[in-house]
């Protein structure tokens, strides 16, 4: 028994070397047997199959033949002959099925496998790409005709030829067709009938509607051809920038558009910027120039195809405020590629005088101005009290040097050149003798002066 | 004479060189419907930090006001600062920069007088809806009232809760006042409906700003924003101030609040 049982192991562990011949599907393996048929394909295409060798023995075995005998079958990728090939091991390859005739078959042998290889050929044209180069392409079942990038709206074009190939037989097309909604075809009617050797040309037109890659097929009777294109968005016009300002100063509220250079074929959003490059060296901060619809420096906005100008949310403008200080007002729009800058200065001006309040208490006078300064260069304030009758009182006109007070204030504000002042007099004696006042506040653009102001109860 | 100006010029001299702030143009409610002080000069408006609740209405004289939220009636300094809060009924109000009607109770406040002060006022007495109250004045505050839909001046006197006297008032605030929101400002009115702006000086003039652009039948809404500053709301518009002066008015844009990311 025991060396019964040697036998049989030795029996199985020195099964003879043999090679099988399979086709590969997937990540299986097919054995064939004798004959393998590569289906119908159409003339002037190629159908390409996988097979494999596979060794099911356990011992090495050389593969010293590896060949095809007949016409339009022919391997892809033959391995190398000779060979060892271990136990369990295999070898791949793939056969090329090319139909120049109705039928036709090919013999495949290796060493001890034989099998026979036909196919069918389907009568059809041969199909070729013409893209503007030099020479045509010609097109396989499958094949993918890409028609690279173009602006959306627009069109690509390609050529595409069917030829007869025969010398003898015409060849009738009876469907071409190509679906997707970007791409068009134009052709003569069906059924396209071809003499021999004639052929027929097709325009194949890529014409994207919308952004990003767009994908249709061509099919050409039995035939199927992948179509592939890009779409992209139209540059963006070259904007302009338009300002409405009633007044080039400070503290103004306008508007600004954004002008397109021509009608818009893209869908983009855009930005507009807004600085100031001050005339004056120890300008502070101002909070007071930005974009009313945003609160700050930059607003965004939108273009469509029709547009002439941008719109900011719903509007075709965009308003701003110019703030207090004197210098360059920079706006910057950047559109797509382009940037575009607009300035415009805001001149050094005298102290603008927003509000006074005068009022009279038992206890003296209380003197209340707001206004701004986009200098940022105020200095001296001067006082002139008046009487009942109109008259200057003594000793005149009052005149204090606030520039120190005011650079305190404006260091630590980041109002920019607002300011408000109260002055607080108190009388001794009658305040009722004091009926006005007037304040001049000098800058180094000049002067400012309040009307005479009167004091209330 | 020459007492009062060398105290004057001492004074002055001391007082100038330190007396500097921010100017505070008024209070202005925000598209979030947060009350939040505005900073600057006409045409330059920087809005700073809100108070922290939904401002259902308020009203800011620049020296301070009241700002109705929903059972809190709060009191705000000149900055625009909360200073106090009391708890009140519930809803709207009807709210002067120093007083508050509430229509729910009919209590008209007084916050501000010495010491605030609270009294009710019978329905039939006013004989109709408050829509707007004047100044305090001495022991008497005016209320207008919607009477059908004509506007009534009613005077109230504050010790008795009596009504003093009544008259329809002039104008066409008188006819149709009750047709949109109505707003006291210092003896001028201003009536905001879907179409336009009317202002009807003490004097008598009336002039007429327009109000495109809002939603289609959405009612304005007026606020006192400012000593001289009233806010106009309407419905899909960026919000508004308007510059009050004797003789002549102007609209301002409110810039947005800034969002932060």
């Amino acid at each position: 028994m025991r060396r019964l049982l040697l036998l049989a192991c030795l029996g199985v562990s020195s099964l003879p070397a043999q090679l099988s011949l399979s086709v590969v599907q997937g990540n299986s393996e097919a054995p064939i047997s004798g004959q393998y048929g590569f289906g119908t394909v159409s003339m002037g295409d190629v159908r390409d199959i996988p097979f494999r060798l596979r060794n099911i023995g356990t011992s090495a075995t050389p593969l010293t033949v590896l060949s095809l005998g007949g016409v339009d079958f022919a391997f892809v990728n033959p391995p190398a002959v000779p060979q060892s090939v271990a136990g369990g091991a295999a070898v791949d390859f793939t056969v090329r099925y090319g139909p120049t005739a109705p039928s036709s078959s090919a013999t495949f042998t290796a060493d001890g496998v034989s099998a026979v290889f036909y196919g069918r050929a389907l009568s059809a044209g041969i199909v070729s790409l013409d893209d503007g180069s030099d020479a045509l392409h010609l097109l396989m079942a499958d094949a993918v005709i890409d028609f690279g990038s173009a602006v959306r709206a627009t069109t690509v074009t390609r050529r595409i030829i069917v030829a007869n190939p025969s010398t003898i037989d015409k060849l009738s097309i009876r469907n071409v067709v190509a679906l997707g909604t970007a791409f068009h075809l134009t052709r003569d009617s069906l059924p396209i009938v071809l003499a021999p050797g004639a052929s027929a040309s097709m325009r194949l037109d890529f014409t994207p509607m919308s952004n990003g890659t767009q994908q249709g097929t061509l099919e050409i009777d039995q035939r199927s051809f992948h179509l592939t294109g890009i779409g992209l968005d139209p540059a963006a016009p070259i904007p302009s920038i338009a300002l409405d300002l009633p007044q080039t100063a400070s503290a103004q509220q306008g508007k600004l558009t954004v002008k397109l250079g021509s009608v818009s074929k893209a869908t983009a959003t855009g930005e507009v910027d807004i600085d100031i490059r001050p005339s004056t060296a120890n300008a502070n901060t101002d909070g007071g120039i930005l974009f009313l619809a945003t609160g700050n420096r930059t607003v965004k906005f939108n273009i469509k195809p029709g547009d002439k100008v941008a719109h900011f949310g719903s509007a075709d403008s965009v308003a701003f405020q110019t703030g207090t200080t004197a210098g360059d007002l920079v706006f910057t729009v950047k559109l797509g590629d382009a940037t575009v800058q607009s300035t415009f200065t805001i001149p050094p001006a005298t102290i603008g005088l927003d509000a006074t309040q005068a009022q009279r208490t038992s206890a003296g006078l209380d003197l209340r101005v707001t206004g701004f300064d986009n200098t940022r260069t105020a200095s001296k304030i001067t006082f002139t009290f008046f009487d009942q009758a109109g008259t200057a009182l003594s000793p005149g006109a009052i005149t204090v040097d606030s520039s120190a007070a005011f650079q305190q204030f404006f260091a630590a504000s980041d109002l920019g050149g607002v300011f408000a002042l109260h002055a607080f007099i108190p009388v001794m004696g009658n305040p009722a003798q004091v009926a006005a006042v007037e304040v001049k506040f000098t800058n180094a653009a000049g002067s400012a002066q309040t009307g005479r102001l009167r004091f209330t109860p | 004479m020459n007492r009062i100006a060398l105290l004057l010029w001492c004074v002055v001299s001391a007082t100038a060189e330190s007396n500097f702030a921010p100017p505070v143009v008024g209070v202005a409610r925000d598209t979030h419907r947060q009350l939040r002080p505005v900073y600057g000069v006409a045409g330059n408006f920087v809005l700073r930090d809100a108070i922290p609740k939904e401002a259902l209405n308020w009203a800011f004289s620049g020296a301070g006001g009241l700002m109705k939220a929903d059972a809190e009636l709060l009191t705000l300094d000149s900055g625009g600062r909360v200073t106090s809060r009391h708890p009140a009924p519930q809803g709207d109000a009807v709210l002067s920069a120093g007083a508050a009607f509430f229509p729910e109770t009919n209590e008209l406040w007084l916050m501000g007088a010495d010491p605030d002060r609270k009294l009710r006022i019978e329905p039939y007495a006013l004989g109709g809806d408050v829509v707007a109250l004047g100044a305090l004045h001495g022991r008497s505050v005016p209320l207008a009232v919607c009477r059908g839909s004509r506007v009534w001046l009613v005077t109230v006197d504050v010790t008795s809760s009596a009504v003093m006297r009544e008259i329809l008032a002039p104008g066409v605030i008188g006819d149709r006042g009750c047709a949109g929101a109505l707003l006291w400002l210092d003896g001028n009115f201003l009536l905001a409906d879907t179409r336009e702006l009317t202002i009807q000086t003490a004097g008598g003039d009336e002039r007429h700003l327009p109000l495109a652009g809002g939603v289609h039948g959405a009612q304005p809404e007026l606020h006192r924003a400012g000593e001289r500053w009233v806010q106009v709301e309407v419905a899909g518009r960026s919000p508004l101030l308007l510059l009050v002066n004797s003789d002549s008015e102007q609209l301002y844009r409110l810039p947005t609040v800034e969002t932060r990311p």
